[in-house]
């Protein structure tokens, strides 16, 4: 399904991440939408700049200023985000059309994300009864482990390595569904039992697929909880924490999806608002728990237990 | 002969952002971006010092809403104090040069 444009250009239009984008190509594993949506980001193939005006941030692989941000990820694309919000890309290899646009719409929905106020968290997440919860941390952290053990626990994935925490009208927290999939490690595939038949794709140069997920039927869902992972190889340490205030906020700030050059002074004080709201409204834990990967099914039982269990009086 | 002391005024710096978490306050250096946590004490101080004051004043106020000894009051206060200037959060200037 696409939509004319003025130009006689065919695009398409999909939600993720509580947001929605059109695309002049169509985005696979992904759903289009059937008419116009307000606020839409634009994302269009080349007219990346060499260079941006009075850049505030500048190393080798990036440049940001209030108003702009051109991003290189070496050997794969160039990205650029215009003062309007519109996306830009070039591709600099061929690629799995899963990889290219997981990296495409992360890159577009953590940038735009923070200049519209919202958090992009690294995070997956999962949801069960109408609510999700997010699974936090930096790389390695075993967010999309984490995210299938609890499949099997009557969880349904929801998002995978992007959060994109924001407000509903009404002021609740939520996030919105990420792109249907899951990218495992083979080796903890196998030790879920998860069949190669399942892969739509790989990863290049590391040992990861991507597994095809449902489609949610919710395009946002209320964000009850945040957990961050980490594993740790003192005993003491292993379980579920809360944790509250300053050291919240901090924590989430270790989780955030995008690099501390990109946050330029205009978007300092958004992004400190709006860590500080959902270090309030949100509960927010910190799981920790060994790498050994014969206790992942144990590990896996707790959490799924303490995500049902009452919210904590505050 | 003795130095006679001057009497040092205490008071934020500009350049700072805060959001209430509860009991503590973070505070965001907008120049660095660097965040501070202040807990429940610190915060308190943090709201006094909105406008230049001894440290004799300060120690009064938080004396009435904290259960605290004057001796040990200014001991922490004046610990406080130093940590948050160090920090560069607030400057301390002599009372003569208001």
């Amino acid at each position: 399904m696409g939509l004319s444009s003025d130009t006689d250009t065919t695009s398409y239009i999909y939600g993720a991440f509580g947001m929605h984008f059109v695309s002049p190509a169509p985005v696979p594993g992904l759903s289009p939408v059937s008419q116009k949506v307000e606020n839409s980001i634009s994302i269009q193939f080349g007219g990346v700049p060499e260079s941006i005006a009075q850049p505030e941030h500048r190393d080798s692989t990036s440049q940001a200023s209030a108003s702009e941000c051109l991003l290189v990820i070496p050997g794969k694309l160039r990205f650029y985000v215009d003062a309007n919000e519109r996306v830009f890309v070039e591709s600099l290899a061929e690629m799995d059309p899963y990889v290219f646009w997981g990296l495409v719409l992360s890159l577009t929905f953590s940038v735009v994300g923070l200049r519209r106020g919202f958090v992009p968290l690294h995070a997956s997440a999962v949801c069960r009864s109408g609510v999700s919860v997010a699974l936090a941390g930096q790389s390695g952290a075993g967010k999309s482990t984490t995210a299938a053990t609890l499949l099997d626990l009557g969880h349904e994935a929801y998002s995978d390595d992007l959060c994109l925490v924001q407000w509903s009208p009404g002021g609740t927290a939520v996030i919105g569904a990420g792109l249907p999939e899951l990218r495992l490690w083979d080796e903890t595939a196998e030790v879920l039992g998860w069949s190669a038949d399942q892969r739509i794709g790989s990863v290049e140069n590391i040992s990861k697929a991507i597994y095809r997920r449902k489609d949610s039927s919710r395009f946002t869902m209320p964000l009850t909880r945040i957990y961050a992972l980490e594993f740790s190889g003192d005993p003491s340490q292993h379980g579920i924490h809360p944790i509250k205030g300053f050291e919240a906020m901090t924590t989430l700030m270790r989780c955030l999806r995008m690099r501390p050059g990109l946050v330029t002074n205009g978007l300092q004080y958004r992004l400190f608002e709006s860590l500080a709201r959902v270090s309030r409204d949100i509960e927010i834990f910190r799981f920790s728990r060994p790498s050994d990967k014969s206790r992942l099914q144990y590990w896996a039982e707790r959490l799924a237990q303490h995500i049902d269990s009452p919210r904590e009086a505050s | 002969m003795m130095t006679p002391t001057v009497e040092k005024l205490y008071v934020r710096n500009p350049g700072y952002a805060t959001a209430n978490l509860g009991e503590e306050l973070a505070v965001l250096d907008m120049a660095s971006g660097s965040y501070f946590g202040l807990n429940a004490t610190a915060a308190e101080l943090w709201h006094l010092l909105d406008r230049p004051q001894p440290l004799e004043s300060l120690c009064r106020t938080l004396q009435s809403g904290f259960e605290v000894d004057a001796d040990r009051c200014r001991v922490e206060v004046l610990a406080l104090l130093e940590r948050l200037c160090a920090a560069g959060l607030v400057c301390a200037r002599n009372a003569e040069a208001e």
